[in-house]
């Protein structure tokens, strides 16, 4: 129990060490490129240290998405040699662009949970109907006996 | 019959309104009158005569279902049989052929020509007939013999199926055997029996009176004994010649001696035979004194026996007597048998010192002596097969001393160790095979009501069910009854106790396969006892494919009302209701019975109605749980909205992707 309302710690901690492998992988084929995408996911590694609850590993996943969806561009760019990597993080523009993705994933792992609820309690007057008609149903068929 | 004889339908088995019957019963007819019928003139053709029942009187079934067999003989015609309304209510009157020419016996003695070549003829094809479907007469009497017309050249007998067999015989028309008991309990006897009564009767008529004289009963029996039944029947009547021979012949005392047909005919034919010599088998070498007398005569000392029971003790253990045994039993296998049957002779065996063993060793002295005599016991002395008639009489008259004998003598195994000792001594007796059936039956049945109505049912075919619930209907058969109660139902509001003891009694008698039924019905509830009545009346309409019994229906509709009623489901309620609606109006007992088998339909509501509780449980678990408020810190909004949001985030990638390299 104590394992799972620690899990979010545990996919962290998971998350940190393929984020090294990857960065270690990277260094050694585009270094600039490398340097980009850290920089770049660093809300996300922020978030793994900081992300806990329920679900944390989905909404940690939501948040990398997203994060990643904003660094991918300029990664690429560096590693193509169409930038380097000195200008996209001294550019204004590009962190906003980064930073701007990882907070779009925030937002949602913020927003979803209150859409959810109201869907889901929307759904529940549904069930409820029908649970009600069932059974009257079978008090008609039973009496009112049945419930006692 | 003709088109006025009022049937018992249209009443109901009430007693006919005056008048309803007038139109064919005519004046009273005393002279073909029985003990067990009431013979009137038929109005609409006076060559027939109605003979009402006795319905406490049990007729001869076997006679009745034989008569469309019996050929060629001179048995008034049995032209037809109905149930009718008449002077004494609603009984089965049976429409016989009259005879024309009057008594043939008018108290003077007959000529010898006038026996040779009509009466005899007559009487012998009649014997013939009934002896060759298995039947026997038994109610011969000059009283019963009739001119068939007014030319006086033919004879006629009449019916002797409406009163018990020998029931009213003359005492002297009685072999020595059935002259011991009394008229109700002679029983069927055999055709030995009717050719004895031929030789008496032929004595009684060349001499123009009862062979019995100005003697008692008791002292011509006696002197049937010491003498033989031809010295004492012919005694200073001066009959000789070649008629003296016949009656020796047909009054031998040993059966197997006695003339039957084939003699008489030959005899008839002129053929000279002297019958055998009187061999006098009951003769005891030595003489017992007992009550002031010495007797020498096997069956009397049965007799004696009977009626000194005390005496008895030291008789039957001396030495000599078991030597005696020994002497008269047919064979070292028989000897050995009846010395185990006996319970003396055999120091091994525990005797049973009970008053019951010790009557039982009594009776199986009693028929060790007289093996082809009547079965004694205690207060009884009856014939095997007269058993019927003789329990019938007694229970109508409520005589319970012998009701009481009669029940121990049936439920234990006293009866089947005499019939044990008859067979051995005297050879197997086919009508008492059926008697022992019907006496095993009786012992498995007197648990309930002590048996005692069953008994009287099943031992008398010809009796009709005694039940007040169907009113006076006049019921021979499980169909009749089925009927009669169909239509009391109809007809009356009052409520029909079908769980009547004669009414279950004549079914249990009448038929065998409803027995288990009536035997599950004691100690039952009324909810129970309604259950089985049900299934009881509809396996009988089942069996005898009765038609409509709308009333019966109906009545067990009501009765089940409220327990239909008590059904908790509302869908099988209704369609049972509406089923049992149906079946009701076409009078189909059998389905009802199917359709409310209603200890079934109550287990399977009950079950139906703790499976509908489980769910009614679960359903309001769940109700529960959809009424619960959901906020978005709710776990499963989160979650919902985290896996959601995860396939969101890899859209957007694979966007960011597509962006980057298209």
């Amino acid at each position: 129990m104590a394992r799972k309302q620690s899990g979010g710690m545990s996919s962290g901690g998971a998350s940190w060490i393929w984020y090294v492998l990857l960065i270690s992988m990277g260094l050694a084929v585009s270094p600039g490129a490398c340097m980009v995408f850290a920089a770049g996911m660093a809300p996300t590694m922020v978030a793994t240290i900081g992300l806990s609850g329920p679900s944390a590993g989905q909404r940690l996943l939501t948040m990398a998405c997203f994060n990643l969806a904003g660094v991918i561009p300029f990664v690429f760019n560096v590693f193509n040699g169409d930038d380097s990597a000195g200008t996209v993080l001294v550019d204004v523009f590009s962190w906003g662009v980064m930073l701007g993705a990882a907070g779009c994933g925030a937002m949602v792992n913020y927003v979803g949970p209150i859409i959810a609820a109201q869907v889901l309690t929307n759904m529940s007057m549904s069930d409820r109907e029908n649970i009600d008609k069932i059974r009257k149903k079978l008090i008609a068929e039973w009496g009112d006996a049945i419930t006692k | 019959m003709g088109a006025v004889a009022q049937k018992q339908e249209p009443d109901n088995g009430r007693t006919a309104p005056s008048g309803a019957y007038a139109e064919i019963f005519g004046e009273s007819l005393p002279e073909f009158d029985t003990v067990g019928g009431s013979a009137y003139a038929h109005l609409e053709d006076e060559k027939f005569y109605i003979l009402v029942q006795d319905r406490n009187v049990p007729f001869r079934k076997t006679i009745i279902d034989g008569y469309n067999r019996i050929k060629a003989s001179s048995l008034s015609d049995l032209r037809d049989t109905k149930i009718l309304n008449t002077p004494q209510g609603p009984a089965a009157c049976y429409i016989m052929q009259r005879p024309k020419g009057g008594k043939v016996f008018n108290g003077r003695p007959l000529g010898d020509r006038l026996l040779r070549s009509v009466l005899l003829p007559s009487i012998l094809s009649t014997f013939k007939s009934l002896h060759d479907e298995g039947l026997s007469y038994r109610f011969l009497s000059p009283d019963r013999i009739y001119y068939e017309t007014d030319q006086q050249d033919e004879i006629m007998l009449l019916e002797s199926f409406s009163v018990p067999p020998g029931l009213q015989m003359p005492f002297s028309y009685e072999s020595i055997a059935h002259g011991m008991v009394e008229p109700a309990a002679r029983g069927e006897g055999t055709e030995s029996d009717d050719y004895y009564a031929l030789g008496v009767l032929i004595t009684h008529l060349l001499t123009g009176r009862d062979p019995i004289g100005a003697r008692s009963e008791q002292s011509y029996q006696q002197a049937r004994m010491t003498q033989g039944s031809f010295a004492a029947c012919l005694s200073g009547n001066g009959i000789t010649g070649a008629v003296s021979a016949l009656l020796r012949g047909l009054l031998q005392d040993d059966v197997e001696q006695r003339w039957g047909h084939r003699d008489v005919m030959n005899w008839l034919n002129g053929e000279l035979r002297r019958a055998a010599p009187t061999n006098n088998t009951w003769f005891m070498p030595q003489p017992v004194s007992m009550a002031g007398r010495t007797i020498t005569d096997r069956r009397a000392l049965a007799a004696a026996l009977q009626a000194n029971p005390d005496a008895a003790d030291s008789l039957y253990k001396r030495k000599t007597t078991i030597q005696w045994v020994a002497q008269i039993a047919p064979g070292s296998e028989a000897h050995q048998a009846l010395a185990n049957l006996m319970d003396f002779g055999n120091t091994t065996k525990r005797v049973d010192t009970t008053v019951n063993g010790q009557d039982a060793v009594l009776s199986r002295f009693c028929s060790l002596l007289d093996p082809q005599g009547p079965v004694r016991f205690r207060s009884l002395c009856l014939m095997p097969d007269g058993v019927g008639p003789f329990f019938a009489a007694n229970y109508l008259q409520g005589n319970k001393e012998q009701l009481a004998d009669l029940k121990t003598l049936m439920s234990g195994n006293i009866w089947h160790g005499l019939m044990e000792i008859r067979a051995l001594m005297a050879g197997p007796e086919s009508q008492v095979d059926q008697m022992n059936a019907k006496v095993n039956w009786l012992k498995d049945a007197q648990h309930i009501n002590d048996g005692l109505e069953r008994a009287f049912y099943a031992l008398n075919e010809g009796l009709p069910c005694r039940t007040k619930e169907v009113g006076d209907a006049f019921v021979l058969t499980p169909p009749q009854l089925m009927r009669a109660i169909d239509k009391r139902c109809l007809q009356t509001t009052e409520g029909i106790k079908l769980d009547d003891k004669d009414l279950l009694a004549f079914l249990a008698a009448r038929s065998p396969n409803v027995r288990r039924y009536i035997l599950s019905l004691a100690n039952m509830k009324p909810d129970q006892k309604n259950g089985i009545l049900l299934k009881l009346f509809g396996e009988l309409h089942l069996h005898y494919g009765s038609p409509r019994l709308k009333g019966l229906a109906k009545l067990f509709q009501n009765r089940f009302r409220k327990r239909i009623n008590e059904l908790r489901s509302k869908t099988r309620r209704d369609l049972l209701i509406k089923r049992v609606g149906e079946v009701v109006e076409e009078g189909d007992v059998s389905t009802l019975a199917k359709l409310v088998n209603i200890d079934r339909l109550m287990a399977a509501d009950e079950r139906g109605l703790a499976q509908a509780r489980q769910k009614i449980k679960k359903l309001d678990r769940a109700m529960a749980f959809a009424s619960r408020s959901i906020s978005p810190a709710d776990p499963t909004a989160i979650a919902k909205a985290a896996q959601i949001s995860c396939y969101l985030g890899g859209f957007v990638v694979i966007g960011s992707l597509m962006f980057r390299f298209l």
